[in-house]
């Protein structure tokens, strides 16, 4: 795939104009190779589709990773991501940026909300988290994040956080991230997040570099090396134990990410 | 002399007190609603050490005789009575709350009123008890009672919500701890001792000196119950060791224990994870015993301890004092 893209530069450049970015030439050479190919969604190998089934059955029942898994555990799963992204049928995703395009649902993240950051969000009794999804959307480079809520009241009070951010490939397999805004509906949400709203972003700023280093029509790995995730320009000073215990350096694995087909079925019990 | 002896010998002046309200207070319950006699039977039957109405009945008796009154006064038993079933009820409201199937530290494994009866009743029976008491203090009829009585109420409220709120919460000061454990239980003490001095008409003084004493010899009472929770094994507890600290409940031996370089770092780290880690709710255990936390709660309750015994000092001698005295002695003997 990668060679083909190479084989239809030489004549898509003749007839590209000179004032075309780097991104918009390489996203011009995805269309054409996709109007001219059946299809060119990328497929997993048969080791990788086999690595995956092991990754998925060992992410069952371990809420995202979010409120944390004990140590053997995460090894493990981190074993089985690194077998797999040395499989990614697509190494340089940042040149077909459009198979990010659509929605995707977290399955599994090193984040982590445990002690008095669990308990300041009201993650213990009374605010019962749902699903995480990112909608990409390739046209205008942006990426929203959202965070399902649900408020334990009388009526199960629902919401969500919504984080939107730009990003910009700036290697094969980078992209640079910027946060834009972010808000939470509904407003009631808004006072009870109030004293630790900072919290609350630096958990879920996505503002950093990402590194795709897993892409198939259906899943999708990241890795950041952030190191300290809070926004640079807050006002407040944040606290270092509000770092979600990143250090500089350090890859971790930021996201295994599903892509979710809209279908009319729900989905299957046991589905992750 | 072994502490039964003790306990004993602090209840006798006020034993026959006692024998009359617990048939008294069965009574109030059941006569309202049969169907809560089984309950009240339950709730109200021999078991439990009944501490804070022994301790209404003292300081009662002991300010009666520094004003050489004859006896004690019906309000002063029907204060009493008003102080069991506050406490009863915060009880039968915790064990639903907790799912208890058997009450805790009850030897005899004396089962819950929700276990035997349901949520549903266990519930009610506490909000009757709640309102009960609410109307028997009114009808006390002093204005200063009903106030430190009611604001005990919501003291448990905030206690309960103070303490959830802070779970985890390693930056937790003594002095918050300090607050939660008065609104907690040592409200409710310091409250029913200064209303028992009030029925006696003693000098302002005297009031302030027996709220002194109920506040601290309760913080003791708390501290103590806290230390146990760490030292205690499951059989003698009535529950698994360490389950404050295993849901975030930081008291006072960790809290002194974070203050030690030597385990600090450690121990932050457990908090933070949870104890996701196999074994590692044994080995915090264990790092607040080598980090000194519980040597210090230890000294930190027999000061709270001394200072109660103190605030006993502006009191005439009687039976009844010298039982307060030795009530402080009986409240802090389980930490050694």
């Amino acid at each position: 795939m990668i060679a083909s893209c190479n084989h239809f530069s030489l004549s898509g450049r003749a007839r590209l104009q000179t004032s075309v970015t780097p991104v918009e030439d390489a996203q011009h050479k995805c269309a054409l190779r996709r109007s001219l190919q059946a299809t060119a969604a990328p497929q997993p190998s048969t080791t990788a589709a086999g690595i995956k089934a092991e990754l998925l059955t060992s992410l069952r029942d371990t809420n995202r990773g979010i409120f944390g898994l004990p140590a053997a555990k995460k090894n493990a799963i981190l074993g089985l991501v690194t077998a797999l992204e040395a499989e990614t049928p697509v190494p340089s995703p940042t040149s077909c940026l459009e198979l990010c395009a659509g929605r995707w649902r977290l399955l599994y993240s090193t984040i982590t909300i445990t002690g008095v950051k669990r308990t300041k969000l009201g993650l213990r009794e009374f605010i019962r988290l749902g699903d995480f999804v990112q909608e990409i959307d390739t046209v205008h480079a942006e990426a929203i994040n959202t965070v399902d809520f649900n408020v334990a009241q009388l009526s199960m009070v629902g919401g969500a956080l919504t984080v939107r951010a730009g990003y910009e490939p700036v290697g094969p397999a980078r992209v640079a991230i910027t946060f834009k805004d972010a808000s939470l509906r509904p407003p009631q949400l808004q006072k009870l997040f109030e004293a630790n709203y900072d919290l609350l972003l630096s958990i879920f700023n996505p503002e950093g570099w990402l590194d795709i280093t897993y892409l198939d029509q259906e899943h999708r790995v990241g890795r950041d090396d952030k190191g300290n995730v809070c926004q640079p320009s807050a006002k407040k000073a944040v606290k270092s134990q509000y770092s979600c215990g990143r250090s500089s350096g350090e890859r971790l694995v930021e996201l295994v990410m599903m892509k979710v087909i809209i279908t009319r079925q729900p989905l299957a019990a046991g589905h992750i | 002399m072994p502490i039964q002896d003790v306990l004993s010998a602090v209840v006798a002046p006020v034993k026959h007190d006692m024998e009359l309200m617990n048939t008294n207070i069965k009574n109030i319950v059941g006569n309202r609603h049969p169907m809560l006699m089984a309950a009240a039977e339950q709730i109200f039957g021999a078991g439990g050490k009944k501490l804070r109405p022994v301790l209404v009945f003292l300081v009662a008796r002991a300010t009666a005789a520094h004003m050489q009154m004859r006896d004690i006064t019906d309000k002063q038993r029907r204060l009493a009575e008003i102080t069991e079933m506050i406490h009863t009820a915060s009880l039968v409201h915790d064990d639903v709350l907790d799912e208890c199937d058997t009450r805790r530290g009850m030897r005899t494994g004396k089962k819950t009123i929700n276990s035997i009866y349901g949520t549903r009743v266990a519930v009610l029976a506490g909000d009757f008890l709640f309102a009960q008491s609410s109307w028997f203090l009114a009808n006390l009829d002093n204005l200063e009672v009903i106030k430190l009585i009611s604001q005990v109420i919501a003291d448990f409220a905030n206690g309960e919500i103070s303490q959830a709120s802070s779970l985890f919460d390693t930056d937790v000061t003594l002095e918050q701890y300090s607050d939660k454990s008065f609104y907690k239980t040592a409200s409710l003490i310091a409250a029913s001792c200064r209303s028992a001095a009030v029925f006696s008409d003693v000098s302002p003084d005297i009031k302030e000196a027996m709220y002194a004493y109920g506040k601290h010899l309760g913080l003791a009472f708390q501290i103590v119950d806290d230390i146990l929770d760490f030292t205690q094994s499951a059989e003698q507890l009535g529950k698994p060791q360490g389950q404050d600290l295993a849901s975030g409940n930081l008291t006072a031996p960790i809290i002194f224990a974070l203050r030690n370089p030597l385990v600090k770092e450690e121990l932050l780290d457990i908090l933070s994870s949870e104890f996701v880690e196999e074994g590692s709710l044994e080995r915090a255990l264990h790092l607040v015993q080598l980090g000194g936390g519980l040597d210090a709660a230890r000294a930190l309750a027999q000061q709270e301890g001394e200072t109660a015994l103190a605030a006993l000092a502006c009191l005439s001698d009687s039976p009844a004092k010298r039982s307060l005295q030795q009530m402080v002695e009986y409240v802090l003997h389980r930490i050694y």
